[in-house]
């Protein structure tokens, strides 16, 4: 419920901007977290679902960030590999992402890190990788407080 | 909406560990009559109705900015709570007293040892600060102990504030037993018992003379109402002590028009990494307490501190420096890790400040200097000597220039791991320890209250908080925060004339 009033309470504006962001986030969200790819469907939307909510909260500067950074990747990818970076095989895309965040510019750096940290909030988040990785934490014991 | 005014005699703003206890310690004073209020942004928890345990619902419930507030760089993040009882909801509980050493280079006068013992001896025994059973401490602990041992460093069990903790692991996430002892466990409701009146979802944003400005916003959705309805207020108030925290404070002091040269300034964090290591087998990690064993080995020269922890999945996938199929690689190793804190010390330094910024949202300028750097990568070497004399197989070791180091690499750890590849923004450094913005001191133009915690000039305002520390605490600051606050109340105390 409070999720729902979050986004419902959002402009069309910051909406369509958050839309965007996740539109872009896709290209790049399989190969920053490879465990995306073994969520089922409904898990991956949860994921998507759980970046929307964040993405509300944050104010309409960090989003015009973020979009712009994702825009530099895509416009950087086109430049230099004249492919999509969904296109590249798995070694162009690591030399491609290592330029990125190991950038000797240091703006640069940091907007991959926010992109990269968002991808690891999209799917280390859900309770539903706990199994995936073999995280069990201890059952909250009944009737205690 | 039209302005509703309340009367009291005392008002204090924020009530974490330096709020909570002002008003536990000036409580008696609600027993004879007088009217105090406790006002506090965030909400009342209770364990059993709002700890999911899950990491993001928590961290979006307790903290400001879900727990990562961003430096101005974007190379550092900030996590402070949110709650009725603070940043002592998610704290781990680890209690110790600030030194002599470091009380020294403070140079406050009357504040020593001497002076603080008692204080701390009273917040000890309330807390139920003790170290835990050998029985109950868990691998990840152990083997930091055991790799300190056969490196023959020094190495000391942290005092622990809990009653009845079973070992739930999820701390940082609020406990969900109520095992941890903080303000909102012990010394609010204490408060409360003797007429202390609590007023949750209450955000202060000005104080003017004899006078607190706020406003009463909605609960969250799952939270009780507070007593009063939302809008704005005036509380009344004899005397009014800000405990907002160290980012708080000082813009509450900055958007009240309050000019002083130190106003949130010399803010200090202990920027910290987590760092993790891969043993070959399985280990006990999640389960036990997360923090048992610190070093100091290397706090007079080097000016970090180790500390041994343990973090949740996205806590720990956000703090690692790498991405894609190695990262996966390792976090699916759960049970295999060992996780340790680099602590470092950084320097009180005048550009490091928090204010307001365009849109009214705070802004903290922060500069992580070469010191700190340096200090960091040397505690990243340290932690990776430490996990591989424990037993490691491979150290996630940021500076490194790749995401895993071996065991056989492990002699040549000084030139892998280097200050050239230790990347500000690429690399996640988090603090959770604020402190400074509001510092306490002689002179008004190097501080912004008296040692007592009097801000410079008003008589009828004090601070009593993480603020209020010249520098770095240079251990976990919880227990010495309480102790200054106690000496504020002493001081509220003495400047009304009456004894407890
Ligand atoms: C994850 C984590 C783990 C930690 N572990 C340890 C540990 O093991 N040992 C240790 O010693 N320390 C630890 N700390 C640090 C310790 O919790 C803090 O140093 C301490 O709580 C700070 O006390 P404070 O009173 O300055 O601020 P806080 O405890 O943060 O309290 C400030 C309160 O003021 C409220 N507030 C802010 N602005 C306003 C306003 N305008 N109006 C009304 N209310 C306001 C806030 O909501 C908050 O509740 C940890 C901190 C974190 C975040």
């Amino acid at each position: 419920m409070a999720a729902l009033s979050v986004l419902d309470e959002l402009s069309p504006n910051k909406r369509a901007q958050i839309e965007r962001i996740l539109a872009l986030m896709d290209e790049y969200l399989v190969f920053l977290v490879p465990l995306f790819s073994e969520l089922s469907m409904p898990q991956q939307n949860q994921a998507r679902h759980q970046l929307r909510l964040f993405l509300a909260q944050q104010d309409g500067a960090n989003l015009r960030l973020l979009t712009v950074f994702l825009h530099l990747m895509n416009f950087w990818c086109l430049v230099s590999r004249r492919r999509r970076f969904r296109s590249l095989t798995q070694v162009q895309k690591d030399r491609l992402i290592q330029q990125f965040f190991a950038s000797p510019i240091g703006l640069v750096r940091k907007g991959f890190w926010g992109i990269n940290t968002l991808a690891k909030l999209a799917v280390y988040s859900q309770d539903c990788v706990h199994p995936l990785i073999n995280y069990h934490p201890r059952p909250t014991p009944k009737g205690i407080s | 909406m039209s302005q509703r005014q309340l009367e009291y005699d005392i008002v204090i703003v924020g009530s974490g560990a330096g709020g909570g206890t002002v008003a536990k310690e000036l409580a008696p004073l609600a027993a004879r009559g007088a009217r105090i209020a406790l006002l506090e942004w965030g909400g009342r928890f209770d364990p059993t109705r709002h700890h999911s345990r899950l990491e993001l619902d928590m961290a979006q419930k307790y903290y400001f900015d879900w727990g990562g507030m961003q430096t101005k760089s974007k190379d550092l993040t900030l996590a402070f709570a949110r709650a009725v009882g603070g940043s002592t909801n998610v704290y781990t509980g680890t209690s110790l007293r600030i030194s002599q050493e470091v009380l020294d280079q403070w140079q406050i006068p009357g504040l020593t040892r001497q002076d603080l013992d008692p204080r701390f001896q009273k917040y000890e025994r309330e807390n139920n600060v003790h170290l835990s059973p050998e029985q109950e401490l868990n691998d990840n602990n152990k083997l930091f102990r055991l790799g300190c041992e056969r490196l023959g460093w020094e190495v000391t069990q942290f005092p622990v504030n809990t009653k009845n903790c079973v070992g739930l692991g999820t701390c940082n996430l609020g406990c969900a037993v109520g095992a941890k002892q903080g303000t909102a466990r012990v010394q609010i409701p204490e408060a409360e018992k003797s007429g202390v009146e609590v007023i949750p979802w209450c955000r202060v944003d000005k104080v003017t003379t004899h006078s607190v400005e706020a406003t009463i916003i909605p609960p969250l959705p799952g939270f009780d109402k507070g007593q009063y309805v939302p809008g704005p207020y005036r509380m009344m108030a004899k005397k009014i002590i800000l405990a907002a925290g160290a980012i708080h404070s000082p813009l509450v002091l900055e958007r009240s028009g309050f000019t002083s040269p130190a106003l949130g300034r010399y803010l200090t964090c202990h920027p910290a990494l987590i760092l993790v290591g891969q043993h070959p087998q399985s280990i006990t990690n999640v389960t036990g307490h997360p923090k048992s064993f610190y070093s100091e080995q290397f706090l007079a020269k080097q000016r970090f501190l180790l500390e041994s922890c343990m973090y949740f999945p996205f806590t720990l996938a956000k703090n690692l420096a790498g991405y894609g199929a190695d990262l996966d690689w390792l976090i699916k190793r759960f049970p295999q890790l060992q996780m340790i804190l680099v602590l470092a010390i950084d320097e009180a330094e005048k550009h490091n400040r928090v204010l307001w910024g365009r849109g009214g949202k705070p802004v903290v300028e922060y500069r992580i200097s070469q010191q700190t750097k340096r200090a960091l990568v040397q505690g990243v070497r340290a932690s990776a000597q430490l996990f591989f004399a424990a037993g490691a197989e491979r150290v996630h070791a940021p500076g490194a220039g790749r995401f895993l180091v071996s065991r056989n690499e492990a002699p040549r750890l000084d030139s892998i791991v280097t200050e050239d590849q230790f990347l500000l923004g690429q690399i996640s450094i988090a603090a959770a320890h604020l402190m400074g913005g509001c510092r306490m001191g002689t002179d008004p133009k190097t501080s912004v209250t008296d040692p007592w915690g009097r801000v410079h000039g008003h008589r009828h305002l004090y601070v009593a908080d993480a603020s209020l520390f010249p520098a770095a605490a240079e251990i976990n600051p919880y227990l010495s925060i309480m102790a200054i606050a106690d000496r504020v109340a002493q001081a509220v105390r003495e400047d009304l004339g009456v004894n407890s």
